[in-house]
C-alpha cells in the first residue's frame, strides 16, 4: 500500500487500512420469538443490508438455562438483505431470546460524523456507524464428545469447543443452518447448544447413518472493546 | 495509550482500540458442485492464508431448501482453501451439490 491509512495495534496487525474489506457491524439488536408456538423467531434488521453476499450473523443467547439454534436463513436476496430466521434447538431448551449482529466484509454509509475510509476502487470499507466487528477466537474443527440414539433410532452427537461464555462474544451461526450431509438422504441437523449451566458450548448433530466426523469451523466475534 | 486510535461509538462504546483485532476478507466466490458429480473436492487458491491465521467456511447464498438443500465442507490448508461435496473420512457420505459461498477470513 503505497497511500491511505493503515492502523496496526499492539501485536503488531493490521487492525484497519485503506487496502482490505473487514467485517463491519451494519446492525446490531436482539432476536426474539415470533411463530411455531415460541420456536421459530424471524428478526428484521433495522436496516436493509445492501451487500451483494450475505451478512454472516453472529448469535449470543441470553445467559441461563439451556439455550440453543439450528435452522438458520438469510432473508432476503443480494443487495437487499431484509432479516434472518433461527429456530430453538427443541421444545425442552430456552425460548430463541438473545442478542445478535448482522456483518459484512465491507461498510455501509450511514454516519452522519466521523471517519469513512475507501479504497482505491471505491469501494466502502470503513464508516463510524458500521464498526468494525473484533476478532475473539476461532476453531477449525469441534471436538467430538459423545453420541446417543434418540428415540426415532437417528444418531445424536455432540463436539465443542473451548468457550466460557463471556457475555459480549457472539457465535457465527450462518454455518448452523443447512443440514449436513451423512449416509442416508435426509442429511444431519446440525444446531448449537448453549449449556450455560454446565459452562459447555456443544455442535450438534442429528441424523441416520451420522458420522462422527464433523468438519465445520467456529468463529467468534464481539461488537466492542 | 502512547501511540495508535481509538473509535467511539455514538452510544460511546469504545469500539476499537489499540489491542483490538479483526477480520479481513481473503476470498470470496460461489463454489458449485454438479448433480451427479462423484466424490472431489475444488481447491481455491488463497497465498499467506493456513489454518493458524485463516478459516474457510460456505454459506448459503441465500434462502434455501431446509428439506433439500446439504451443506459443502471446507478444509483449511497452507495457501489453499478446499471446499469438498462429501463429508471426508467417511466412506458412506452422500454428495451434495448445488452452489454455496466460499469465504476465507483471515484473523492474524
Amino acid at each position: 500500500m503505497s497511500y491511505g491509512l493503515t492502523f496496526i495495534n499492539n501485536s503488531n496487525q493490521v487492525v484497519i487500512d485503506s487496502e482490505f474489506a473487514r467485517l463491519n457491524v451494519i446492525c446490531n439488536g436482539r432476536y426474539a420469538p415470533t411463530q411455531e408456538s415460541g420456536l421459530g423467531s424471524v428478526t428484521y434488521f433495522p436496516r436493509v443490508i445492501t451487500s451483494q453476499e450475505p451478512p454472516l450473523v453472529f448469535c449470543r443467547p441470553d445467559t441461563g438455562g439451556i439455550a440453543g439454534l439450528t435452522a438458520m436463513q438469510v432473508i432476503g436476496s443480494a443487495g437487499a438483505w431484509v432479516g434472518f430466521y433461527v429456530r430453538a434447538y427443541d421444545v425442552n431448551t430456552n425460548q430463541p431470546n438473545g442478542r445478535y449482529f448482522a456483518a459484512t466484509f465491507g461498510a455501509q454509509p450511514v454516519a452522519t460524523y466521523g471517519m469513512r475510509l475507501w479504497d482505491g476502487s471505491s469501494k466502502l470499507l470503513f464508516d463510524s456507524g458500521t464498526s468494525t466487528a473484533l476478532f475473539t477466537r476461532s476453531f477449525q474443527n469441534w471436538s467430538y464428545v459423545r453420541s446417543e440414539t434418540t428415540a426415532t433410532g437417528s444418531t445424536r452427537s455432540f463436539y465443542t469447543v473451548s468457550f466460557n461464555f463471556p457475555e459480549n462474544e457472539y457465535l457465527l451461526i450462518n454455518t448452523f443452518g443447512m443440514n449436513m450431509l451423512t449416509g442416508s438422504s435426509a442429511g444431519r441437523l446440525v444446531k448449537t447448544l448453549w449449556s450455560f449451566s454446565t459452562a459447555t458450548l456443544y455442535a450438534v448433530t442429528d441424523g441416520f447413518s451420522n458420522p462422527f466426523a464433523f468438519f465445520m469451523p467456529a468463529v467468534f466475534a464481539k461488537l466492542a472493546v | 495509550m502512547s501511540h495508535g486510535m481509538r473509535v467511539w461509538g455514538a452510544d460511546g462504546a469504545l469500539q476499537i482500540d489499540e489491542n483490538s483485532f479483526t477480520m479481513r476478507i481473503v476470498l470470496s466466490t460461489l463454489v458449485s458442485f454438479a448433480i451427479g458429480a462423484s466424490k472431489t473436492s475444488q481447491d481455491f487458491s488463497v497465498p499467506g492464508s493456513t489454518a493458524a491465521n485463516s478459516v474457510a467456511i460456505v454459506i448459503p447464498t441465500g434462502p434455501y431448501d431446509e428439506s433439500g438443500a446439504r451443506q459443502f465442507e471446507t478444509e483449511m490448508l497452507t495457501g489453499v482453501a478446499r471446499v469438498y461435496n462429501h463429508t471426508r473420512t467417511f466412506d458412506a457420505s452422500r454428495i451434495a451439490n448445488g452452489t454455496m459461498r466460499l469465504m476465507v477470513i483471515r484473523f492474524a
